[in-house]
């Protein structure tokens, strides 16, 4: 019988494992759940014995073992009468013990489930945003003048006068950049753009993204998504201990995609890397690895970077790569060199690997993006053209190769490329928003209300909905209906108090109405928002000069 | 090339439709039965469902069904090959059907259809294994490169091989270390050797000699070589693609790879979508040149990507948005030659082919209903006609008077005090719970008579005093809910305390989210915070009051109710503070009734003493009065030139203790000041804490760390230290801030009932208001600043004489970022000041003495002449103030001696008041603001329009 309840137990295993495989991973975390509950009940312990072979290791890890055994291995204490009624058929007798190995693999195959779950590739995201919300988030957006919002211009019809828009467009049109249709990155000229997260595509991973600043982390942690779930005290990243598990290699790679993640914990997950480093390096360098892993390296270099010290990153990123040419070494050395100002170099280390792989398009994209980075538009431009010949439904190119179009003033163009992302099946509001724009200025007013109408429904988050109004407010202002511009502006700030382009435009449609006060006051409010925004400043300037308040 | 559709030509659906199918339940395969055979499709669920179907031509026909059949296990992975020996057609394939415990090789037997029945298949059992380990998939192949016969071996969930060579010969392999999750293994042929992806995640290759001698000597498995991987996999696959070269091919979770067998990585690909499951194949012979290597990769949305190599070259969708097949496979069906087999995880057969048919994203048709502006106009209307009449604020009395329909509260307090307070129920601090002071009860009872979407009750203590319940919240409250609380008050903290009125603040949003307040207040006894004790003889502040309503009895009962009978006469009531104050010093006041007139004396030696016994004195009057029902006072509003209406009841005499206020405020802004210079002094001592944190952060690890360790241990201390100096002051500073409190609610009560223009009064209790309030930014001596400046330059207290208050208001703008202490201070004391001397000099209450004071004027206005013309201006402001005698002081030294606070009134001063007196006698009549009825500042303290502040201002400037 109890040989049985085992094969029950090792049945449902396979079946967690199955559903991994098959990416079912909610599924998979709760299987995983009943098992570790029932291997719970039936007081097995984690990670308190090793294999018979590993003899001579045998006795130093017994005793680090009893020390984090403690920690890890219990749930809560629960009197075992109760485990045995209220687990049902699973546990219902002491003999049947789930065996240890069994309950181990639980355990990682439902870190694995929880980790996959939420996985962003941090590669995809742009590290721009990342720096730009932390504190340069509004010279950003200083850097580029805002044509035509000043108090004289404002009214002049002409495309994007607004850094904004030209940032909802971006945004829009970096949504889906993966060929997928996964909608998750903000590719091209997004600076200042909180990322949309992969939240659109995956069911449950509505965290937004794994970013790199540990201290915004707490509250977009997956971790969250834990609560009332009774075993997730075995995943409490907070009271493991980095050097105790550094030693356990069978386990650690998974631990630190857990940490890096799904726990968005990048700090906990360096002082891993760090344990680990130690750890090989005291090796003997006679054994299997002579040389510090380069898997290591490069998360080490990943963590470093996303902690923000590119410089102390590098070294590790370029050892990775010297033993082990990781696609992932390389972007993230690129990017290494793109934070310390050194976009030249970025370019050197990813046309080492364009030579050797010419055709793959990861590498291009980069390319591109840091020839975007640097302001170099043709040659960026002619990357991404490359790129959408390598991998035509790449829909990163396209929705750059639109944007350029579009400030070439050819919004035709433009839309072309919109639409052909749009036959891709990506589908999101930005891209209607960004569609809807590009007819405004091309001139098929007919599309532009009903294109504005399907970006409105699909939006969800207030972002969205805030960029959507504020372009709004120029068909309005194309079509000399201030008023109406004025409710769509007011609605975008009901979506985003905080939308400084939004107030300034505000205080110029109230000056032209002849509210002088109201002006001053949208100006002073957009001035909190944004201090360092030129168009504001030089409004509030125009008003102190022509205006005596 | 864009994106093109994955073109349907059959498809079918398993007989399990649930969830239950995975990579290995596909299998493409051909048994040898007929000559012309091509590949069956198989398929087994993990229910144990097993189908076997045949597809002949486009489209399913029930005739494609060969076999169905039911296991007693789940199917956990289908396979064939030529598991048996002793086979006479050696075409012929066995299937093996992997089951938990057991393999079964089965036997497939045709047995031909007649007419439309179409052809059948039986499975004959050919061998049963049958292991302990649940197993997880299976590895075939010609292991030791036997000819004409295929061996197997089992991977279990743990890791560990089972081997299975000719018939039933079978040995166990496990592998040391640490189990990984249980991963594929993948056999080639070319090398002999295994592929085993490790739980480091590296892959290694084990030769086949090595593993079955190990078996005999025991010995540990090395494997030949190993590479890091760096990801899990979710599958892996071996394809010769040349005579002396296989491929590994391995989808990661992130990465397509491919290794040769020798260990060396061809390429690693970056994924940008979530891969599923793949194929790969060769086109072409490999012994042949031009063989192609083609990948096949199902994306997570349903995508499926071909390679060759590393290259993509061909993308394709599945029309409908159905989730993405679990298993693909390569196979050469009837009448259709390299047919794509998916099987979706619910059982969704299906044999597509890739077609020039391009993919167009059909977008979802908005149903957006057509707008008829008739209707859209209307329901605009209505809706702007409900928000005007929600934000409509121009009857303010009409709004207040249905909010209280709506919410009707009733609030009363208990006017005896009680003992019997469950101190530890209420968590009260110690040192409060060790005197045992009294407390009261009360009781709120609210009737709401319309729907309310959320209601908020805020119960607004005085500080210090504490209410067992201070917020409620309900939402969704129904239609004639009534709710009744039994509240609490008690002392909660020793501070002095400046007020016994107990506020509830109702807050309500109505269903159409309409947001209301209501407010009323009820007063605590005052046996909660005095006790009688002996009647002090002198003290060093005297306040006179004196009651000149007829409706009130000058009676000390009747404002004392608490600590005297009804009926008692007595004439001095002696009253001591009971919580606060230092511990020795008790704080006694002092009420002493006239015997024979209607004056209060209230007398202590203590500012704070005097703040609860005022406001009961001057409530209780206007209380019993306007219940007595003569005038309403709170509705007019004031008139210019009106004067205090209260001291129709009672009047104070015109004295304000500005000494020991003055000295409160000192103490205060010490205080301020102190905080000030601990919070700077903690600032830096911070940013010295972040410089060393920083510094420990960024030495490198070898050099040594004692002295930067031992300097931030001695920073850290200091910190502490001081972060207690910071929790101290700032409990001296509430201290200091409620007796500040008392201080000037004092003044506030006696301006109050001071006979003064009303709008002079109501300006003055505005500006002081108390509690009073410290910011971390702005202390109340800051915030305060500007309105006594203004005081002191506008209106009828301006003290300075000069003309020029335009010349005053620059230099203040100038001046206004810095605070000038004592220049407040200044400005505080010359306000008191002037308060006095402007309420001791017009008196209308013996009107008989008004006679004297012409002849005065005459006298005196010749030498004020020069200096008053100047101030015409300033003084319009005043015109309304009535003649008024000069001898106030006789009246008052007549009742009790104590009354007499003359020293305050020198001569000069009188003299200066007769002097504006007599301006304003001229100028009365040629104002021409003067029939405006503009108001400065209202006792409802809504703001003037800046038309009137600007005319306001205008008559004094």
């Amino acid at each position: 019988m109890a040989s049985a309840m085992l094969a029950t137990l090792e049945l449902d295993y396979f079946r967690a494992v199955s559903l991994y495989r098959r990416r079912s991973y909610e599924r998979c975390a709760e299987l995983c759940n009943a098992l570790l509950q029932a291997g719970h009940d039936g007081h097995v312990q984690l990670f308190t014995t090793k294999e018979v072979e590993e003899e001579e290791q045998h006795q130093q890890q017994q005793a680090e073992h009893s020390r984090f055994g403690s920690n890890l291995q219990r749930i809560g204490p629960r009197p075992r009468g109760a485990a045995g009624g209220g687990a049902g058929a699973v546990d219902s007798g002491p003999s049947i013990m789930m065996p240890t190995w069994l309950m181990e693999g639980v355990w990682q195959l439902k870190m694995r489930a929880l980790t996959q779950r939420v996985y962003v590739d941090d590669l995809d995201e742009d590290d721009g945003g990342n720096e730009a919300t932390e504190e340069v988030e509004f010279e950003r957006i200083a850097t580029a003048a805002r044509p035509g919002s000043s108090i004289k211009t404002a009214f002049q019809p002409r495309p994007l006068t607004s850094q904004r828009a030209q940032q909802a467009r971006s945004r829009g049109s970096g949504v889906a950049h993966s060929s997928d249709g996964r909608l998750n990155s903000s590719r091209p000229g997004s600076a200042a753009v909180a990322r949309p997260g992969t939240s659109l595509s995956r069911p449950g991973s509505s965290l937004g993204s794994r970013c790199g600043t540990a201290s915004r982390i707490r509250a977009t942690s997956a971790a969250a998504f834990n609560v009332g779930d009774a075993t997730s005290k075995l995943y409490q990243a907070s009271r493991l201990n980095p050097t105790i598990y550094a030693e356990r290699e069978t386990l650690v790679k998974a631990l630190f995609q857990f940490l890096y993640y799904h726990e968005a914990d990048v700090q906990k997950a360096h002082s891993l890397c760090q344990a680990v480093l130690e750890v090989e390096r005291q090796k003997p360098s006679g054994s299997t690895g002579c040389t510090l892993s380069w898997w290591w390296q490069q998360q080490m270099g990943r963590c470093l970077l996303a902690l923000h010290y590119p410089r102390r990153a590098e070294p590790f990123l370029q050892q990775s790569l010297a033993s082990f040419p990781h696609p992932d070494t390389y972007l993230l050395l690129s990017r290494v060199y793109q934070r310390i100002k050194q976009p030249e170099r970025a370019l050197l280390v990813i046309g080492e690997v364009v030579d050797s792989r010419p055709f793959d398009v990861t590498y291009r994209l980069e390319q591109a993006r840091i020839h975007q980075a640097m302001e170099q538009q043709e040659d960026a431009l002619q990357l991404y053209r490359l790129v959408a010949k390598l991998h035509p439904i790449n829909v990163e190119s396209l929705a750059s190769i639109a944007v350029g179009y579009f400030y070439d003033n050819n919004p035709e163009m433009a839309l072309m490329y919109y639409r052909r992302i749009l036959s891709l099946g990506a589908q999101s509001p930005e891209l209607y928003c960004n569609i809807a724009l590009c007819c405004l200025y091309g001139g098929q007013i007919d599309l532009v209300l009903p294109c504005f109408q399907r970006a409105l429904a699909t939006a969800t988050q207030p972002g969205q909905k805030a960029d959507i109004w504020y372009n709004l407010s120029f068909v309005a202002v194309t079509s000399g209906d201030f008023n109406l511009a004025k409710r769509c502006l007011q609605l975008c700030l009901t979506s985003d108090a905080q939308n400084g382009a939004a107030l300034n435009n505000l205080a110029v449609l109230a000056a032209q109405s002849g509210d002088i006060l109201g002006a001053k006051s949208y100006l002073n409010a957009a001035k909190d928002v944004m201090p360092d925004a030129a168009e504001v400043t030089t409004n509030l300037q125009f008003m102190d000069v022509h205006y005596k308040l | 090339m864009s994106l093109f559709n994955v073109c349907s030509w059959w498809s079918a659906q398993c007989s399990d439709p649930g969830e239950e199918y995975d990579v290995a339940s596909l299998l493409c395969a051909r048994f040898g039965l007929e000559t012309q055979e091509k590949d069956y499709i198989i398929v087994g669920s993990q229910t144990g469902q097993l189908s076997i179907y045949y597809p002949h031509n486009r489209g399913f026909d029930a005739t494609d069904l060969l076999l169905e059949t039911q296991m007693e296990a789940p199917i956990i992975g289908l396979y064939a090959g030529k598991f048996s020996g002793n086979v006479r057609n050696e075409n012929a394939n066995q299937l093996g059907v992997l089951l938990p415990n057991a393999i079964i090789i089965y036997n497939v037997v045709a047995i031909g259809g007649l007419a439309e029945h179409g052809a059948q298949l039986r499975l004959q059992v050919q061998a049963e294994h049958k292991f302990q380990r649940v197993s997880f998939g299976l590895c075939q192949g010609h292991f030791g490169q036997v000819k004409g016969r295929e061996f197997f071996c089992v991977v279990h969930l743990d890791g560990t091989l089972t081997f299975f060579e000719q018939d039933g010969i079978s040995y166990e392999c496990r592998f040391p270390g640490h189990r990984a999750l249980p991963a594929p293994v993948a056999y080639c042929e070319r090398t002999d050797s295994f592929f085993r992806f490790s739980a480091t995640w590296d892959l290694q290759c084990f030769s086949y000699q090595d593993l079955s001698h190990s078996l005999v000597t025991k010995s540990s498995y090395q494997p030949t070589w190993s590479q890091g991987v760096g990801e899990g996999i979710v599958d892996m696959r071996v394809v010769q693609v040349k005579e002396n070269c296989s491929n590994i091919m391995i989808l990661g979770e992130r990465n397509f790879i491919s290794l040769d067998d020798n260990g060396k990585f061809n390429f690693m690909l970056k994924l940008d979508y979530a891969p599923k499951c793949f194929t790969s194949f060769v086109v072409g012979y490999y012994w042949e040149p031009g063989a192609r290597l083609i990948s096949a990769i199902i994306s997570d949305s349903s995508k499926l990507h071909l390679y060759e190599e590393a290259n993509i070259i061909w993308a394709a969708q599945w029309p409908n948005q159905s989730p993405a097949p679990v298993a693909i496979q390569r196979s050469n069906v009837q009448n259709l030659a390299g047919g794509i087999v998916t099987l979706g995880a619910r059982g969704q057969l299906e044999v597509g082919y890739l077609g020039a048919d391009p993919f167009q994203f059909q977008v979802q048709p908005l149903n957006v209903e057509e707008l008829s502006f008739a209707q859209a106009h209307k329901e605009l209307q209505k809706l702007e006609d409900e928000i005007k009449e929600a934000v409509d604020v121009r009857d303010m009395d009409a709004l207040n008077q249905q909010a209280a329909d709506q919410v009707r509260l009733s609030f009363t307090i208990e006017q005896e005090a009680n003992d019997d307070l469950d101190t530890l129920l209420l968590d009260m601090p110690a040192d409060v719970a060790v005197k045992e002071l009294p407390s009261a009860k009360g009781i709120l009872r609210c009737k709401i008579k319309a729907e309310l979407a959320e209601l908020q009750l805020v119960f607004q203590t005085p500080n210090g005093v504490r209410c067992s319940q201070d917020t409620l919240s309900f939402v969704n409250v129904p239609a004639g809910t009534s709710k009744e609380f039994k509240l609490d008050f008690y002392t909660a903290e020793l501070l002095h305390i400046h007020s016994t009125k107990v506020e509830v603040v109702a807050s309500f949003l109505s269903t159409r989210g309409i947001p209301r307040v209501i407010q009323q207040s009820a007063n605590l006894p005052l046996s909660m915070f005095y006790r009688i004790c002996q009647p002090q003889k002198a003290a060093g502040i005297k306040l006179t009051y004196s009651i000149t309503s007829r409706h009130v009895s000058p009676k000390l009962a009747t404002f004392f109710g608490e600590f005297l009978e009804e009926k008692s006469d007595t004439h001095a009531l002696g009253l001591q503070l009971l919580c606060p104050g230092l511990e020795k010093q008790s704080e006694v006041i002092t009420v002493v009734a006239a015997k024979n007139s209607n004056r209060f004396r209230i007398q202590s030696d203590n500012v704070e003493t005097f703040a609860m016994i005022l406001e009961r004195i001057v409530e209780r009057t206007l209380q019993l009065d306007s219940s007595a029902g003569l005038i309403k006072m709170d509705k007019k509003k004031p008139k210019r030139g009106v004067l205090n209406r209260c001291v129709e009841r009672l009047m104070a005499a015109p004295f304000l203790p500005t000494q020991p206020i003055l000295h409160r405020i000192d103490v205060h802004h010490e205080t301020q000041q102190s905080i000030r210079k601990q919070t700077d002094q903690l600032e830096e001592l911070w940013q010295q804490f972040k410089t060393l944190q920083r510094q420990l952060q960024e030495q490198s690890e070898s050099e040594p760390k004692e002295a930067l360790t031992m300097q931030i241990e001695s920073n850290y201390d200091q910190l502490i230290l001081e972060g207690d100096k910071l929790v101290e002051i700032r409990r001296d500073e509430r201290k200091q801030r409620c007796d500040l409190n008392c201080a000037v609610a004092l003044a506030k009560w006696i301006i109050h009932a001071l006979n003064l223009e009303e709008r002079v009064v109501n300006v003055v209790s505005s500006v002081l208001s108390v509690p009073i309030e410290d910011w971390t930014e702005l202390s109340w001596e800051e915030s305060m600043a500007p309105g006594i400046d203004m005081l002191h330059h506008f209106g009828p207290l301006t003290r300075s004489k000069s003309s020029s208050t335009h010349g005053l208001l620059d230099a203040n703008a100038g001046s206004r970022d810095s605070f000038d202490y004592s220049r407040f201070r200044r400005h505080f004391a010359t306000l008191f000041d002037r308060i006095v001397r402007l309420a001791s000099s017009p008196v209308t209450v013996n009107p008989e003495k008004g006679k004297e004071e012409p002849s005065m004027e005459e006298k005196t206005a010749p030498t004020q002449q020069v200096d008053e013309i100047g101030n015409m201006q300033r003084m319009l402001g005043e015109k309304g103030l009535p003649l008024a005698p000069r001898k106030r002081k006789t009246n008052m030294s007549s009742s009790l001696e104590a009354v007499e606070d003359d020293e305050e009134y020198d001569e000069e001063d009188l003299r200066e008041d007769v002097g504006y007196r007599k301006e304003y006698g001229a100028t009365d009549q040629k104002n021409p603001h003067n029939k405006k009825r503009s108001e400065w500042v209202n006792e409802d303290f809504e703001l003037p329009t800046t038309e009137e502040l600007f005319s306001d201002l205008g008559i004094w400037w």
